[in-house]
């Protein structure tokens, strides 16, 4: 990994770990100070993080409809686009298709119509076999974690980097890095069974980001923690958009989306309500 | 590497305890297939090769004179037949050594009323056995041809069938292998499909999974196959201890080689091939159905 790469990746795990400590402010401030520096870094060779080196959006939808199997459309007619660097909700009541979007978007599912482009590539023919390469560049933090129970902490958070065939020391290395910085660093070996639901959610995050995603997709990430976690857990999506990934959260709290101001996606009964205004 | 450990807790499946014990069951029965029929057919070759081109005139024992007399008739009709290439008349030592089994040795009495052998080459491509057989027996009463024909041919027969058995049986047995593979894969891949889903969708291909599923099938195939070869050997060592012991007039002639051994060797190799290949090909198939 080139150097220069690694340091919003070490504001990041900073951040973390004032989270860690439950001082929100003081880890933004943590956070602030140092993006600072490096934004606007005095070698000229320091290229912006939020800066994308492709072209377009991370991800357009056009006249998108998906069913399972041969039951009825699930979601229809979605367009959308979402530029690189933007942070979007979704939401929508139950059943209106958000786990289904969220499905298409970190390539779960594939539309049965419509086009679906990532990252400029075409998502609907591509060949099944091409599909992993693109997945490694999404991130996703399950509503449940869905950690692997039988794999301690550091696996857990090692295998998007196995998956990609990164050399073993390499591997090791980042993951104990990334786990020391999210206040982990005595638990490498821990199960997920006798990690407390906090530290659970650290890994799940660890996991979603060591390998820099390009987007980061979240399912209802405060639905199953207690307010303060997932307050917290907002303050590090932030810290993550603001350092250039892409970033969709699903979500139906309301509280939520009016706290932290965004654009909202909304759905009902399968398709927008009101789209969302396009940023460019 | 990311090679050489796994992601999937498979080493706790019910297959991880209960599939080597079922290989190893196959793997012997298998083994003893494969050992009958090796030995069956060397059997056969040291059967046939003894016995063609071969057969023999017995004269039953009468008066002195009369024995005599038939003795010179027989042996003048085999000279004269076409396609016997020798006939010469066992000596009365000969018959006795043929008798000691029987009776012990120096037990054979000089006066016993013993059959008379003559030993007959034949060409079997020129011999007409029938017509020789009522000529030899228009000698006398108590003469007759024995021409082996219907030794060899049940021998034959039954032994090639015991054969074909053998490798039959050896064919199910590996379709049985490939079925109960089959099943603790696809129990396998359903017991962690969460898992699966879940290494998919962060980018492993098809092949990191399946590679997974080869390594535990591999080991588990491998480990029931060496137990059940060592148990078949052990079996084939104590069978042919005991055939020894009786010295059975047949079972003397079931023996391995060192050819045979390694046939019977290669079969938990064949069980470990069988197996991997089995389970990558189950869990590649299943692996395509997710998007």
């Amino acid at each position: 990994m080139p150097r220069r790469e690694s340091f919003p990746l070490k504001v990041l795990y900073g951040y973390v770990v004032a989270l860690a400590r439950k001082e929100p402010a003081e880890a933004a401030s943590w956070v602030r100070a140092r993006s600072g520096t490096w934004r606007h870094g005095r070698t000229p060779r320091r290229v912006p993080f939020s800066q994308p080196f492709w072209i377009g959006p991370v991800i357009r939808f056009q006249n998108v409809g998906m069913r399972y199997d041969l039951g009825p459309e699930v979601l229809r007619d979605i367009t959308m686009s979402l530029p690189p660097g933007s942070f979007s909700y979704l939401t929508g009541p139950s059943g209106a298709g958000k786990s289904s979007l969220l499905k298409l978007l970190y390539l779960a599912h594939r539309p049965s119509r419509g086009l679906v482009t990532m990252f400029d590539q075409n998502v609907s023919t591509m060949a099944r076999g091409d599909l992993p390469e693109l997945r490694r560049r999404i991130g996703v933090v399950f509503q449940d974690f869905r950690l692997i129970t039988s794999l301690s902490a550091l696996d857990n958070v090692a295998l998007p980097l196995r998956i990609a065939g990164t050399a073993e020391d390499e591997v090791r290395r980042h993951t104990v890095e990334l786990l020391s910085w999210v206040g982990l660093a005595d638990r490498l070996n821990a199960r997920p069974a006798t990690l407390s639901g906090g530290e659970k959610q650290r890994v799940a995050i660890a996991r979603a980001v060591i390998a820099r995603p390009k987007l980061l997709v979240a399912d209802e990430p405060t639905g199953s923690v207690d307010a303060d976690l997932g307050l917290r857990l907002m303050y590090l999506f932030e810290e993550l958009n603001r350092i250039g990934t892409t970033i969709v959260i699903a979500t139906h709290d309301e509280r939520l989306i009016e706290r932290f101001e965004h654009p909202v996606l909304r759905l009902k009964g399968g398709e927008f309500v009101d789209l969302p205004r396009e940023r460019q | 590497m990311a090679a050489s450990r796994s992601d999937l807790p498979l080493e706790r499946d019910a297959s991880a305890r209960v599939l080597p014990w079922v290989i190893a069951v196959m793997v012997y029965l298998a083994t003893l297939a494969l050992a009958g029929s090796i030995a069956t057919h060397g059997a056969l070759a040291r059967w046939s090769a003894g016995l063609a081109g071969k057969a023999t005139v017995q004269i039953d024992p009468a008066p002195e004179q009369e024995m005599a007399r038939r003795e010179r008739l027989a042996l003048e009709v085999l000279r004269t037949a076409p396609g016997v290439t020798d006939a010469q008349l066992m000596p009365r030592e000969r018959l006795a050594e043929l008798l000691e089994p029987w009776l012990g040795k120096g037990n054979v009495a000089p006066d016993l009323p013993v059959p008379e052998l003559i030993d007959v080459s034949i060409d079997p491509a020129e011999v007409d056995l029938v017509e020789l057989a009522r000529r030899i027996e228009g000698v006398g009463p108590g003469v007759r041809l024995d021409d082996h024909t219907l030794w060899t041919r049940g021998l034959i027969v039954g032994g090639r069938s015991i054969q074909a058995l053998a490798l039959i049986a050896v064919v199910l047995i590996g379709f049985a292998a490939v079925a109960i593979v089959v099943f603790a894969t696809r129990a396998g891949f359903a017991a962690h499909i969460d898992v699966i889903e879940l290494l998919h969708l962060m980018g492993a291909q098809d092949d990191y999974i399946a590679r997974q599923f080869e390594r535990h099938f591999r080991w588990l195939s491998l480990k029931g196959g060496v137990l059940g070869l060592a148990l078949a050997g052990a079996t084939l060592v104590l069978l042919g201890h005991f055939a020894r012991e009786l010295e059975g007039p047949l079972l003397p002639h079931l023996r391995l080689g060192w050819g045979g051994w390694g046939l019977l060797g290669a079969l938990p190799v064949a069980a470990v091939l069988v197996a991997t290949a089995t389970a990558r090909f189950t869990v590649m198939r299943a692996l395509r159905r997710l998007p």
